[in-house]
């Protein structure tokens, strides 16, 4: 899809007045954080464990290229495939040659950032072959043509009713007055009718939460159990990983499981992990005739080299999400594309450019929730005060907070004016306070008082009621 | 596609300051104290039960037919039931229940009960470890309603890693299966306002049957 993240303002405004979709970020608040929370006090060892991961990726991400080669060797000795991808273009690419290769018509695929983040749907059903979602709720967004608006629940905005409506409007093959009440009803109607897509379908293409290095094996987690269908029901299996997924051993990915589901939906460990490395070997039971492994770049290499490289441990598990105000009011699409959240705010502007995202590093209030829930330990905060800054070496903010910057930089570098103008304006805007001590307008400050009244000052500074009270100048304390 | 695979390294070898190296060894881990059980099988019981499934234990593979029987009758699931190809499930003397029908092979569309054996049991989360070969489905385990995992009591571990070892870690040839895959509970979604709901694609009942004496 095309990045509609400039509009983010915009957006974000008018999903505050949308009831229905406040109404479903409602629920958000008191699910997942609480049962993080719960799942978090069952593991003592959990904070350890946060750092271990944090150690694990760090140490992939400075011996990034012997991973990878070790990680596509292993999958050729197994007779797999491995493709490597600069960008979204070669990796749909070569998606639709290994399709086309099967003679695929209809392909399911698992949930996949990767596959969001390249718009392979739209790239397959453009050359003739038909794309099954096969994920609950990416498969409903699938029927309504739109962006997933969570990591971990991508259909998070929609409420039963409009499950329903799109079941009604796609499922021409059921009686169209059919009882369609309550999830369970909805949940009959998209088994049944998935069921046979899997049966049908001729590659299966699911993401990776890893890349194990030491076995060639793709790690996908899932609840529903529909990764594994995917992947194992048709003759091509192909996995679509991002460069940074690669994980050393075993060992490793068992670390990063631990705090994985802990910190998504609170779960101690997702229903389904599975370990797939290469195609069916002879005499196997079941499983597919191919394995292809698609590596994609676009834009890591980029970002493992800059101050943004933190971004590059995320494990995707949506806990900053679920944590934070700004998602939690604006929800998912107000982002403007794949990516939503804290780690969406940070990640986009690497992947698209600053220039086409220059409102999403404003997309926090930094209170902090999301470093300090993060399991892989990123500086969430820090990485989006680095975008505002780059944003603003890039000219890109408006010309009135840059000026607003800019003096505001002078004034502070200069401790008696600054002392001067903040007497000044304090003293101003005590005045203005009136008797009410309260301001319901203020120049510059509309994005406050437009919305609530700003409690005046008193009319002095703290350090002059520090100076009035203890009768000296300020000194450090000894 | 070599030209992308070159630009690329090349790309994090410009970005790192050189060529990484790939550590040869495994790092120092600790497995948490949820996976260093005095009791393992008590454990596992526990957590799959919190998980979701419901857990039984027999004294031997003689009880097997009866417990799965009691199940079938329990929800209503007919008496029809797959058995993925595993010599270990072989060795049920399933005549003793003579009304269910037992067919040995990999799941069919409309199967609704199918049995695997598992490699192994991991306490610290009640998890089951099945993996792919020539006598062990994958499918088996995803395809049908209700999956029945059979689960020796000495092949309950405590942690992931102790796993790894049950299914031959670093022996030579056939490691690493093709597919490991670990299941903790009956599918579930809760992708529907957030309203939790089991059996989407895999099944909605799974039912451990744990075999022998261990911790008995």
């Amino acid at each position: 899809m095309e990045p509609k993240s400039r509009n983010f303002v915009a957006d974000s405004n008018r999903a505050l007045v949308d009831p229905v979709l406040q109404g479903t970020l409602a629920k958000l608040a008191g699910g997942f954080p609480d049962a993080r929370r719960d799942a978090v006090s069952r593991l003592p060892e959990f904070d350890a464990l946060r750092d271990a991961a944090r150690d694990i990726k760090d140490e992939v991400l400075d011996n990034l290229d012997a991973y990878l080669e070790r990680f596509e060797e292993r999958v050729i000795a197994l007779g797999g495939h491995v493709h490597w991808c600069r960008d979204a273009a070669e990796a749909c690419d070569v998606i639709l040659g290994i399709c086309r290769g099967a003679g695929a018509r209809t392909v399911t695929k698992s949930k996949s950032m990767i596959g969001e983040e390249i718009a392979i749907n739209e790239h397959l059903e453009a050359h003739g072959i038909e794309p099954v979602e096969t994920d609950l709720g990416e498969y409903i967004i699938q029927l309504r043509r739109e962006p997933p608006s969570h990591i971990i629940a991508p259909a998070i905005h929609l409420t039963r009713d409009h499950v329903a409506e799109t079941f009604r409007e796609h499922h021409h093959e059921l009686a169209a007055d059919r009882p369609l009440e309550g999830g369970d009803a909805l949940l009959d109607e998209a088994r049944s009718i998935l069921r046979r897509r899997f049966l049908a379908a001729d590659v299966g293409i699911t993401g990776a939460n890893m890349l194990v290095a030491e076995t060639g094996a793709a790690v996908t987690v899932t609840n529903e159990g529909n990764a594994e269908l995917t992947m194992t029901l048709p003759k091509v299996h192909v996995v679509v990983a991002s460069i940074e997924k690669v994980v050393p051993t075993l060992a490793d990915a068992v670390t990063i499981l631990r705090v994985l589901a802990r910190s998504a939906t609170g779960q101690d460990i997702s229903v389904y992990t599975t370990f797939a490395a290469g195609p069916r070997r002879p005499g196997d039971a079941d499983g597919p005739e191919a394995f292809h492994v698609v590596l994609l770049d676009n834009g890591r290499t980029a970002t493992l080299g800059n101050e943004f490289r933190d971004i590059l441990r995320c494990i995707r598990c949506g806990a900053c999400l679920n944590h934070c105000p700004v998602y939690g009011a604006a929800g998912g699409h107000a982002y403007g594309w794949v990516y939503s959240g804290p780690m969406g705010a940070a990640l986009t502007p690497s992947l698209i450019g600053i220039e086409h995202a220059p409102d999403l590093p404003d997309a926090s209030s930094f209170c902090g929730r999301c470093e300090e829930i993060c399991p892989m330990r990123i500086p969430l905060p820090a990485l989006l005060r680095r975008w505002r800054q780059r944003r603003h070496e890039a000219r890109l903010g408006s010309a009135t907070s840059r000026w607003g910057l800019a003096i505001w930089a002078f004034v502070a570098r200069r401790p008696a004016l600054y002392r001067l103008v903040i007497a000044a304006a304090a003293a101003l805007l005590g005045l203005a306070g009136g008797r009410s001590g309260r301001l319901r307008r203020l120049p510059l400050g509309g994005g406050w008082t437009d919305v609530r009244d700003l409690p005046a000052p008193e009319g002095r500074t703290f350090m002059r009621a520090w100076r009035a009270r203890n009768h000296e100048p300020l000194e450090p304390a000894p | 596609m070599s030209a992308a695979r070159s630009t690329i390294l090349e790309g994090i070898r410009s970005a790192i300051g050189g060529a990484g190296v790939a550590a040869s060894g495994g790092r120092a881990q600790t497995a948490p104290s949820r996976a260093r059980p005095a009791r393992p099988v008590a454990a596992f019981v526990e957590n799959a039960e919190r998980a979701g499934c419901t857990v039984q234990r027999v004294e031997d593979v003689n009880t097997v037919p009866e417990a799965v029987a009691a199940f079938l009758a329990r929800h209503d699931l007919g008496d029809a039931v797959r058995c993925a190809p595993e010599p270990f499930l072989d060795t049920i003397p399933w005549s003793r229940r003579s009304a269910m029908a037992i067919e040995t092979g990999v799941v069919r569309d409309g199967d609704r009960i199918a049995i695997t054996a598992a490699a192994a049991g991991v306490a610290e989360t009640g998890t089951l470890v099945l993996s792919s070969g020539p006598d062990r489905a994958i499918l088996n385990a995803f395809l049908p309603e209700a999956h029945i995992g059979i689960l020796r009591s000495g092949d309950v571990v405590g942690s992931y890693e102790e796993s790894w070892t049950r299914l031959g870690a670093g022996a030579d040839g056939g490691w690493p299966p093709r597919t490991v895959t670990w299941v903790t509970g009956p599918s579930r979604t809760a992708d529907i306002e957030q309203t939790l709901i089991v059996g989407v694609h895999g099944p909605s009942l799974i039912h451990v049957i744990v075999v022998g004496d261990e911790e008995a």
